[in-house]
């Protein structure tokens, strides 16, 4: 697990499986002491906890940038233990009690505005998170990768539209992808 | 993005893979369409002596299970589990044990999908061991990835130094490990972990169903695709 921290508000811990690249984030804003969970893998779910209590955090958001089908998420157990408010794409079909969110949605995390962006293309429901100038990609976009797109409803045609999406962010902005299969956790969008 | 043209991108992005292992039980996990109760480590502790219909299903591999297990656990791998479901005792209460608990969630919604109702140990032998539970220690084996890492740096090693000191000739060895290291990390076969698979030391190790074995696990990129994006 690694910590990347920004100036004051905002600091963001890393979830990284053995093995499989595969990376949760647990995006803490400072001021409130709040925080919103990405894509926790069901086996994780003790350890975002475990950072929870030790920082003395609340987790109120938590969410899967899309339905994942090469692990078990997490979020329903997360949500379960710590009240946590489940948010999901307009077009998921995750059963239960869910706040849908979609392209242009916008919440507070704290002190820190949060906005959704659709993502669709590695799979229809998939959504990107934009905070203070980090965009949480899930598995569209990777450090040096593409997300596939042949299966699960999965469109290259769609993937391509949401590059451009991203690519209209500034060029600072910070990607945090789903996965790091280039040995890489982060890049930007320059 | 540098590259500009549309349909060479997308064609890049729509190249077809195979899907991910277990990707039906993994969906109606994460949709919510079914969810296996779990039970705490301290819990199932306490209810192994209580409930005598109590039966520990460990999914995990031979290897992992004779390395060590839970007193008066059964062993059935994930692998064979579809297969075994009714030999499984019928009145049975069962909890399935695997590492994590991630085998074990996707082994009950397989029992699920038999009629056969399931929970999950919390953490799997991680958990239990977290919780300062008792573990039944067997022979401890290097798992076969470390093993062929084992070997291949010890050959490389070798050939250097004896052909370095001995007769160049010998640098063909360290040649030889590190051009297999190559095909392997290419390819996701590797030679020396099938040969060690079958020594007798590692004899109690699954295969893959396809008879195929990776230097690591997970090797595979179940999420990525081959094309990249340029900017």
């Amino acid at each position: 697990m690694a910590t990347l921290t920004r100036p004051a508000t905002l600091s963001i811990e890393t979830f990284r499986a053995p093995g499989e690249g595969c990376l949760g984030y647990l995006v803490v804003d400072e001021p409130s002491r709040t925080a919103l969970a990405i894509d926790p893998r069901l086996d994780q779910v003790g350890a975002f906890q475990e950072t929870l209590a030790a920082r003395g955090v609340r987790l109120t958001h938590v969410l899967d940038t899309h339905t994942h089908a090469d692990h078990l998420s997490g979020v329903r157990m997360l949500a379960r233990r710590t009240g946590a408010t489940v948010m999901a794409h307009a077009a998921s079909k995750l059963a239960g009690t869910v706040e849908r969110v979609t392209g242009g949605t916008t919440f507070e995390l704290g002190t820190s505005p949060v906005s959704v962006l659709d993502a669709p293309g590695h799979t229809p429901d998939s959504l990107a998170v934009l905070v203070d100038g980090h965009l949480f990609t899930g598995d569209a976009l990777f450090a040096r990768g593409a997300g596939r797109t042949d299966f699960m409803g999965g469109s290259a045609s769609d993937l391509y539209d949401t590059f451009r999406r991203f690519e209209a962010l500034p060029d600072a902005t910070v990607v945090h992808p789903g996965h790091d299969y280039a040995g890489q956790a982060t890049t930007t969008i320059a | 993005m540098r590259e500009r043209d549309r349909a060479a991108l997308v064609a890049r992005l729509a190249v077809k893979g195979v899907p991910p292992a277990n990707m039906s039980a993994v969906l109606r996990h994460n949709l919510g369409e079914s969810e296996s109760p779990t039970v705490a480590p301290r819990d199932l502790a306490t209810l192994r002596d209580a409930d005598p219909r109590l039966f520990l299903l460990d999914v995990r591999s031979p290897l992992e299970f004779e390395s060590e297990r839970i007193e008066g656990s059964t062993s059935v791998p994930f692998e064979t589990l579809d297969a075994r479901a009714d030999e499984l005792p019928a009145d049975a209460d069962i909890v399935v044990v695997c590492r994590t608990g991630v085998r074990a969630t996707i082994a009950a919604e397989t029992l699920a999908r038999v009629g056969r109702h399931a929970q999950v140990l919390e953490g799997g032998i991680l958990g239990w061991r977290r919780a300062g539970l008792p573990l039944r220690e067997g022979k401890k084996r290097l798992p076969v990835d470390r093993q062929v890492q084992l070997i291949a740096g010890t050959m490389i090693l070798t050939g250097v130094a004896l052909g370095t000191l001995v007769n160049p000739w010998f640098l063909a060895l360290a040649a030889f490990f590190g051009a297999g290291l190559t095909f392997a990390g290419a390819t996701g076969t590797c030679g020396l972990a099938l040969v060690l698979l079958r020594m007798p030391w590692n004899r109690l190790s699954a295969m893959p169903a396809d008879g195929t074995a990776t230097c690591a696990a997970g090797a595979a990129s179940t999420c990525a695709a081959p094309a990249t994006p340029e900017k």
